[in-house]
């Protein structure tokens, strides 16, 4: 398989690559896994939203790693990708050789005779930037009887009205899963285990930097979490106080908390 | 023409998978169903066809194959296959999204071939560019409901007979549709006809394969009889010790398969003879078919427009010579240049034998090069003694271009005007020319006299027998020219005497072989019994014409004349020039 589009090495699903983070089995994680486990089993559509940064793509990355590690093609495009666009990513993708075919028609057909030849799961990132051709597109590989595939969106901010908008996905996506944002006691719960840092860190102090930077998001979580451990590796410390916390929060905000 | 039942539109509203997955299931071009699953993200016609020939198995052509990928060709093929292979039923999927000129090609493939259409379109109701283009067509309009009404019958709805499409027939004994080898895409793309021909093509191909398949059947089921009757013959021989003392049932049913086994030989015999003949027909068809696209007809005869061409680029240098000196004269600059050290008269005489030269050089060029190019034309029309053959082929153009182009310049000097010597040059060339081809070109070289005999031979070669109204007016008959010579003129046809004989001795002839076909000389005979009847009278027509051997040194004198006119237009130049004042 393609490396660009296989998996890629577990760390680099971490924002930023952070170093010492581990993979916590939240609740939308655990979710994410019973709900591919299921879209795979029915080879259906599946759609992922939520806003950046609060873990859909490591959360599909983490279970289709575990569930189907060697079906999954994970697909991303540039902004405004078009039907073209789509072909010659797959075609990328399924590492076919030689050249793309001129015509659309014996593209189509080259691609699902490859389709067809055992299941994969596409998983489609960014989904928030396909137009309506590219659902299209989706759906005709998907409905064709021949291909054996899942597709699983991914997308960020207004993916869900996007998608929502697309009648045909409304009938075919079988599952629709949103991320949220953490609540304070999930971030109690979960933050802890997410890297060595905050292992022993205070609750107040957690929720302290959730409530300043954090915000139940795991994006910016690794922010902080990569800076306080710039900080502590400096200071010689391992465990980030409140004073740790407000030099972080003045590298994030640029002005001093 | 075929007479489509009205279109199905199925609205889906929910865009509901199942739908599609339905239509897909009941794609089966073997029952004559199509299900259309259009490539996404094109709106072109030309995809929606590909994607026709896609179901129907049939490659595509590349986009390499220009000619065959025009819009017309390729729903032309379309129309070609559906019609051979039968299909009856197509279902578009996707039929919201279709741009209007897809609707108009299709609904014009519906009217071409009187298929059943039905179009879903997801979404709750119809698209403008369908409401557009089903406004004057019949149609109705259905909603998907959930579950779905019923699966699409794997049996074909109401075969649509059209005339020239009959139902594939099966096997009269096993009941079996014969399958069809796969014979290619026929060689056809030949437009308007393309249909009937594909369909020709197709119908022997099944012909020859169902033959074939009752054959291979009526063999096998003799076979089994034979089989049987030699059993029942050699168990009643064993019964009763010698085949005479057959049982009389026995015997009745030996009797009764032996006549079965004579059907069945005298049905595989009659088959044969079918199975040939359609074989023979089948590849006449492709032969026909081949030649189509093969044979391209030859092109239409070029030479008159392109040799016009030709001659107007040798017009075109012809009058180079008017604004030579004419426009020195004109632009005053003839004083710059007298003023030099070199003298008027090696002034004009260096421009004169350049610019000749250059003319001659081209003209010439041109010449020999339309020469070469009209050569197989020529001799396919006929001769190279037509006045515009003779001028403008070999040598004699160079002679009128430096003719021309000498007379330009002593206009050119006369009168002072480019422009107005142009067109004189024209004027005067044109004038010449025509009076040495018309004139004086037919006596250049003694003419030759030649009496022909009229009898069949002569007389089957003749183009035109015309007789006079009045009975003591002459006889007129073309005859061709000697081979290769140039014909001048014929005489009426003559007597013994050398004179003309009048109407009223030929009407007996005339009039016993007056038939429509032989008066205007179309049958295949000519005039040849006319000249049959003729040939006791002991007529001929004296013909006076140029030999053949005569071309080239009517072409040298040609030339030589217009070079001597040249130089003596060239002289009086040298004397005009002298004389000439700023």
């Amino acid at each position: 398989m393609n490396p660009g589009h296989a998996f890629p090495h577990e760390r680099a699903d971490h924002y930023l690559g952070l170093d010492g983070a581990h993979i916590v089995a939240t609740d939308a994680l655990l979710t994410t896994r019973d709900n591919l486990a299921d879209v795979i089993n029915a080879k259906a559509m599946m759609c992922v939203h939520g806003n950046a940064g609060l873990g859909k793509t490591l959360s599909v990355n983490a279970s289709l790693r575990d569930l189907a590690p060697e079906a999954t093609l994970r697909i991303q495009f540039r902004a405004r990708p078009t039907a073209r666009d789509i072909r010659h990513v797959l075609f990328d993708a399924l590492a076919l050789g030689g050249d793309p075919p001129g015509k659309p028609i014996e593209f189509d057909r080259l691609l699902k005779d490859t389709l067809a030849e055992r299941f994969r799961v596409l998983v489609c990132d960014e989904s928030q930037w396909l137009s309506r051709e590219c659902f299209e597109y989706w759906r005709h590989l998907w409905d064709e009887p021949r291909t054996d595939i899942a597709i699983v969106f991914v997308g960020g901010g207004d993916c869900y009205q996007v998608l929502r908008r697309e009648p045909m996905l409304s009938s075919r996506v079988y599952i629709w899963q949103e991320f949220r944002r953490l609540t304070p006691a999930q971030i109690q719960a979960v933050i802890p285990a997410y890297h060595p840092i905050w292992e022993h860190a205070a609750p107040e102090d957690i929720a302290y930097a959730d409530t300043h930077a954090g915000h139940g998001n795991f994006r910016s979580w690794a922010k902080i979490t990569a800076h306080a451990a710039t900080a502590l590796h400096k200071l010689d410390r391992t465990t980030p106080d409140r004073t740790t916390l407000n030099w972080v929060f003045s590298k994030l905000a640029g002005t001093h908390a | 023409m075929p007479n489509p039942p009205p279109i199905t539109i199925l609205l889906d509203p929910r865009d509901d998978a199942e739908v599609t997955h339905t239509a897909l299931r009941a794609h089966n071009p073997q029952a004559g169903r199509l299900t259309i699953h259009p490539t996404p993200a094109t709106t072109s016609t030309n995809a929606l066809a590909d994607d026709l020939l896609h179901a129907l198995d049939t490659p595509v052509p590349g986009p390499d194959n220009a000619r065959h990928r025009r819009s017309t060709q390729l729903w032309d093929t379309v129309a070609a296959h559906i019609t051979a292979q039968h299909i009856n039923h197509v279902i578009i999927l996707r039929a919201h999204l279709m741009s209007q000129p897809r609707w108009n090609r299709l609904l014009n493939l519906r009217q071409d071939t009187g298929i059943a259409l039905t179009l879903i379109c997801h979404g709750h109701a119809m698209p403008a560019a369908a409401l557009d283009a089903l406004r004057d067509q019949p149609h109705h309009v259905t909603t998907a409901t959930t579950p779905l009404p019923a699966p699409m019958p794997d049996e074909p709805p109401a075969h649509q007979d059209e005339p020239t499409a009959p139902t594939r027939p099966c096997c009269p004994v096993c009941g079996r549709i014969p399958q069809l080898a796969p014979v290619g895409r026929p060689p056809i793309y030949c437009g308007p006809h393309c249909r009937k021909l594909a369909h020709r093509v197709h119908t022997t191909a099944r012909r020859t394969a169902e033959a074939a398949h009752l054959v291979r059947h009526q063999l096998t089921q003799a076979h089994i009889d034979l089989a049987q009757a030699v059993t029942e013959l050699t168990t009643a021989t064993g019964e009763t010790g010698t085949p005479t003392a057959l049982h009389p049932v026995s015997a009745a049913d030996a009797a009764t398969h032996a006549a079965n086994i004579v059907r069945h030989a005298n049905q595989i015999a009659q088959l044969a003879r079918d199975h040939a003949t359609i074989y023979t027909e089948h590849r006449n068809s492709l032969t026909f078919a081949a030649s189509l696209t093969a044979n391209r007809p030859p092109p239409p005869p070029p030479s008159t427009d392109t040799a016009c061409r030709f001659t107007d680029r040798s017009v075109q240098i012809l009058i180079w010579g008017a604004p030579m000196i004419a426009g020195e004269l004109e632009r005053g600059t003839h004083f710059l240049v007298w003023n030099q050290s070199v003298s008027r008269s090696r002034w004009l005489a260096v421009k004169l034998a350049i610019t000749a030269l250059a003319s001659a050089v081209t003209v010439g060029l041109f010449s020999l090069l339309l020469t070469w190019w009209a050569g197989p034309l020529d001799a396919i029309q006929g001769g190279r003694w037509g006045t515009r053959e003779f001028n403008a082929r070999d040598i004699a153009p160079i002679g009128y271009a430096i003719f021309a182009f000498a007379l330009g310049v002593a206009l050119g000097l006369l009168i002072r005007r480019s422009v107005p010597a142009m067109a004189a040059t024209l004027a005067i060339f044109l004038v010449v020319q025509v009076l040495v081809t018309a004139d004086l070109r037919p006596d250049l070289m003694p003419q030759a006299t030649t009496a022909v005999r009229i009898d069949q031979a002569t007389m089957g070669d003749a183009l035109r027998f015309d007789r006079s109204d009045a009975v003591t007016g002459p006889v007129r008959i073309d005859l061709p020219a000697p081979d290769g010579a140039w014909l001048l003129s014929e005489s009426p046809a003559l007597n013994s005497a050398g004179r003309p004989v009048p109407t009223s001795e030929v009407l007996t002839c005339w009039s016993q072989l007056l038939t429509p076909g032989q008066a205007k000389g179309g049958t295949a005979a000519g005039f040849g019994p006319l000249g049959a009847c003729l040939a006791p009278e002991n007529l001929h027509v004296d013909i006076v014409y140029q030999p053949t051997d005569h071309y080239w040194p009517l072409q040298w004198i040609e030339t030589a004349l217009y070079c001597a006119l040249a130089a003596l237009l060239a002289a009086f130049c040298f004397v005009r020039i002298r004389r000439l004042r700023g």
